[in-house]
Formats: structure tokens, sequence, C-alpha cells
């Protein structure tokens, strides 16, 4: 379960971007954030990753409070989350089986167990064929889809997607969210940040509709 | 679920060996300028080594000279022990006047010298040896005691010579205690500066790793070992360059020793300095690669 109590987010430099936002989101549940650019929808999403940290109000993720988690706690947070990052993050020196398995290698899963998890994964998203295929080589769809085999081959229980379609055309971005609904499917917590009206109608589920910082 | 501390140590290391490999030139410059720093205050602690032991084999020695005017066996026997109780006392040898009479006027080449006066002037003399490394405090003190001591008439040593020799030695320890911290601070330097390179090279990947649940720990693992790889092989490159030194001066430091007779060995490292040398440069590059990573990585951590 995730829950925003009363919670604003204030930068450094003055910027508001979360403005008194109470929310809950049970386990197993399929969340779409919208709003205009710059409404605060990633800022919301680092909040539940530990990536910010609330300025006001308490953030609980599986019971545990963001705002007051030490340091060294945040790593074990994030190994319950996927995060898919609208820039993909991707090692792009590295091959797609390797950033496919650096979840794994962080969490200490044997070797012999790592091969069979990660080609499982890329399986689910259609890329094994590009096991050792470089990032560079790949379309931004397919770029994409990496990004989202990386953040379900450790099985998190929350998955956290930052304008997954942001820059893809709608038939990549129909094959992604056919992902994301399948994921939800087998139980997982999805959490989508869009402002893609396509996306937004063919997905359903709940919507929490951002307006420069305020949940309307 | 963990593969345990065992597996991620071996894939640090394994990672932090292929990172030195990638950068064969680099890494080369870096060992070398590692094995210069630490070979130099290294030549110099042998250097100092064999200062000591030459210094030890110099007709010079730390000796206080007893006089007593006393021709009594039984009190000459309890002054002899007086001496002897002293802890700063190696030996006690005693020049009799007769001898002492002989040799001056050996010296003075005067051989009826003795026929000339009608006693025998000179007194009977203890000579005390003390241990080597006394300082020149020590004798004043000494001269003191031993002057207090029964039938005792004077006490001399040679107070300039052993200043001087025990200031020689000290500036040369100090020295090369000097420069061995100066060098261990150019040490940790030069592998903080490569750490800091590695991290900005690899700030995508940290960045990544942090994101996606890496604990400080994992990240700075690699590090540490990369760092402990260049100490220990740095360690090594000054035991070669001080080898290769070493050979290259033998010949002539054996010609100069000849003057100075065949007593005089040259002293290297001994086993344990030389397992010493690379351990110990190992440790501290751990050490500094473990901080310079601990610093980088808390400017990283996001926004936080």
């Amino acid at each position: 379960m995730i829950s925003f109590s009363q919670v604003s987010k204030r930068f450094k430099g003055g910027q508001q971007a979360l403005n008194n936002v109470s929310f809950t989101i049970e386990s197993g549940e399929m969340v779409c954030v919208t709003g205009h650019s710059g409404a605060g929808k990633s800022t919301l999403l680092k909040l539940i990753a530990a990536i910010e940290l609330p300025s006001n109000g308490t953030v609980l993720v599986a019971n545990q409070n963001i705002g007051k988690l030490r340091p060294a706690a945040i790593p074990y947070l994030r190994r319950n989350l996927g995060l898919v990052f609208q820039d993909h993050k991707l090692l792009y020196e590295r091959s797609v089986f390797d950033n496919t398995a650096l979840p794994l290698l962080i969490q200490g899963v044997p070797y012999d167990e790592i091969g069979k998890r990660v080609r499982a994964a890329l399986d689910k998203v259609g890329l094994l064929a590009f096991e050792k295929a470089l990032p560079v080589t790949l379309s931004g769809g397919e770029q994409q889809r990496l990004c989202i085999a990386r953040a379900i081959v450790s099985r998190p229980s929350i998955l956290l997607a930052d304008e997954p379609t942001g820059n893809l055309d709608p038939e990549y971005s129909r094959i992604i969210m056919d992902m994301f609904k399948s994921f939800h499917q087998v139980g997982v917590t999805v959490i989508i940040a869009t402002h893609d009206e396509t996306m937004l109608q063919y997905m359903g589920g709940r919507k929490l509709h951002l307006s420069h910082g305020t949940l309307q | 679920m963990t593969g345990g501390w065992l597996f991620n140590h071996q894939r640090a290391l394994r990672l932090a060996l292929a990172r030195l490999l990638q950068t064969p030139f680099a890494t080369l410059f870096t060992l070398l300028v590692i094995g210069l720093a630490l070979s130099l205050p290294s030549a110099m602690y042998i250097g100092l080594k064999n200062l000591n032991h030459w210094l030890g084999h110099l007709p010079i020695t730390p000796e206080i000279s007893v006089f007593t005017q006393t021709d009594d066996p039984a009190a000459l026997k309890s002054l002899e022990s007086a001496l002897r109780n002293s802890a700063d006392v190696s030996a006690v040898r005693l020049i009799r006047r007769e001898e002492a009479l002989k040799s001056l006027a050996q010296q003075l080449n005067i051989s009826d010298l003795a026929d000339g006066l009608s006693h025998n002037p000179l007194p009977h003399t203890w000579v005390v040896r003390l241990n080597d490394n006394t300082a020149p405090e020590r004798f004043a003190q000494l001269q003191q005691q031993f002057s207090q001591l029964p039938n005792v008439v004077a006490v001399q040593y040679d107070a300039a010579l052993n200043q001087k020799l025990h200031a020689l030695r000290q500036f040369v320890a100090n020295t090369t205690l000097a420069l061995g911290v100066l060098l261990a601070i150019a040490l940790t330097a030069v592998v903080a500066n490569t750490i800091r390179l590695q991290i900005l090279t690899q700030r995508d990947e940290i960045e990544v790793s942090m994101l996606i649940g890496a604990t400080d720990a994992y990240i700075r693992r690699p590090f540490m070992y990369f760092g402990l790889l260049q100490g220990l092989l740095g360690g090594l490159t000054a035991l070669l360059l001080l080898t290769g030194f070493s050979l290259l001066t033998q010949p002539y430091l054996a010609d100069l020793l000849q003057n100075y007779g065949n007593s005089f060995t040259p002293q290297m490292l001994s086993p344990e300095e030389t397992l010493a040398l690379p351990l110990g440069t190992a440790l501290l590059a751990a050490l500094s690669a473990q901080f310079a990573a601990m610093r980088h990585l808390r400017q990283m951590r996001p926004s936080i």
C-alpha cells in the first residue's frame, strides 16, 4: 500500500512541485497519474522511490515512512520497486543481457539463476533475440522495453513508470501498455505517470489528476 | 535470496582487475608514480640502516674514561662492579697505569720516559663502553654519576664527537620519517585521484545502480579493491625499483667500502620489511580509495 497524506514538495530554488497532496493506492491496483508537463507527476513517483524526500506530510510505502528512512534503508526499499524511466537510463556500453541482469547482480542473486531470470524477463518484453546486442542498436520502443525488462526482472511488487510511451508511435505504445496491463493482472501494483490521452483511455483504472502540484 | 559475502567480494575484485586492465597505460603510469613515490623513502630508510650499521663498525665508539688513583685491587674491583651496574654500559676494560705510561712513551717516541720520572704520574683507567644508541645527554649524566664513585679522580669522554654522531643519526632518521609521511600523503592523493576519475567515467552506471537498489557498500567495493590492487602493485613496483637501483650501484658501493675494510656488508630490506612495504601500501591505498569513493558518492546521491 502506498499512501500520501498532506504531502508537499518544495525544491531548493523555491519551486513548489506538489502542494498538500493526499491519496492512497491499494496493493495490486493500477493507477495513472495525469496532468500537464510540470504538474508534479515525476516528483510524485520520485517521492515513492525515495529519490526525493517530502518537504511536508507523510509518504508511506509498504508501511515505511519515506521521510524518516535511514539512508542505508533506501536501497532495500527500492528493491521492491521496478522503475521505468522516460529517458530509459540504460548503460549503453553494456549488452541487453547485462543491462537486464544489473538489479539481480546488485541483490546478489547467484549467477546460474541470473541467466534464467534475465531470459524470462527479456522473453516477456520480446527482446530475447537481442540478448547480446548493445542498446544503441535498438529502436526507441525496444529500448523502452529493455528498461521494462530491467524493472521487472527482480519481480518487484510495485512498478513505477514515468511517461513510458513518451516518444513512441501508437503501435509501440500499444505493445507497452499491454505489458503493463499483464503485470497488473498478475498482482503487481502499477503506477504510470503520463499525459498521453490514448494511453489513459486504453489503460482504464483509477486516475490521479495533478494540476500545478495539487490533486484535482 | 542473496548470494552472500564471498560472491559480492569476488565480483568486486574481478571488476577492479578488469578496470585496471582496461586502461593498461594509465595503470602502468599510476603504478610507476606510486612506485617512485614509495622507493624514495624506502631507499633513504635502507641508507639509514646502512649508516647505523657502518657507524657501529667504525673505530669510534661511545666510551667514557674513568680515572682512579687507588692501587688496591679490592677497590679497583668494587669500582668495576659499580660501573657495570648501569644499564647503559655494555663493557668495561682496565688500562693499568704501567700500560698507559708505556703507550704514552711510544706515542711521544721517548723510550726512556719512565726512567726520567721518579714515579708513574698516570692514573689507572677504567674504559667504560656504552651501548651504541646512548643519547648525548646520558653521557653527561653518567659522567656526573661516575665521578661521585669512591676513588674516582676524573671522568672524561669525547662529548663533541658523540654529539655529532648522534645528531647525524637523528637527522637522517627524522628526514626519512618526514619524507615517508609526505610520500604516504602523495600516495593517498594519487589513489584518491584515480578513484575520482573512475567514478566520473562510471557515473551513469553508479547513478542507475543507486536508483535500482544498490547499497553504498556495493558501489564502493570495486573502488576499494581497485585502490587495494593499485597499492599492492605500486608497492611491488617500488621493490622492483629498489632492487634494480641496488643492483646498479652495488659494484661502485663495494669499491667504496673496500676503503673501510671488509667487515662491512651493505644491508638491504629484511624479509619482514620486504613483505611490509607492499602490504602496507595496499592497506593505505585501500583506505584512501574507500574514503574517496565515500566522499564522491555522497555528492552524487540524488538531491537528498
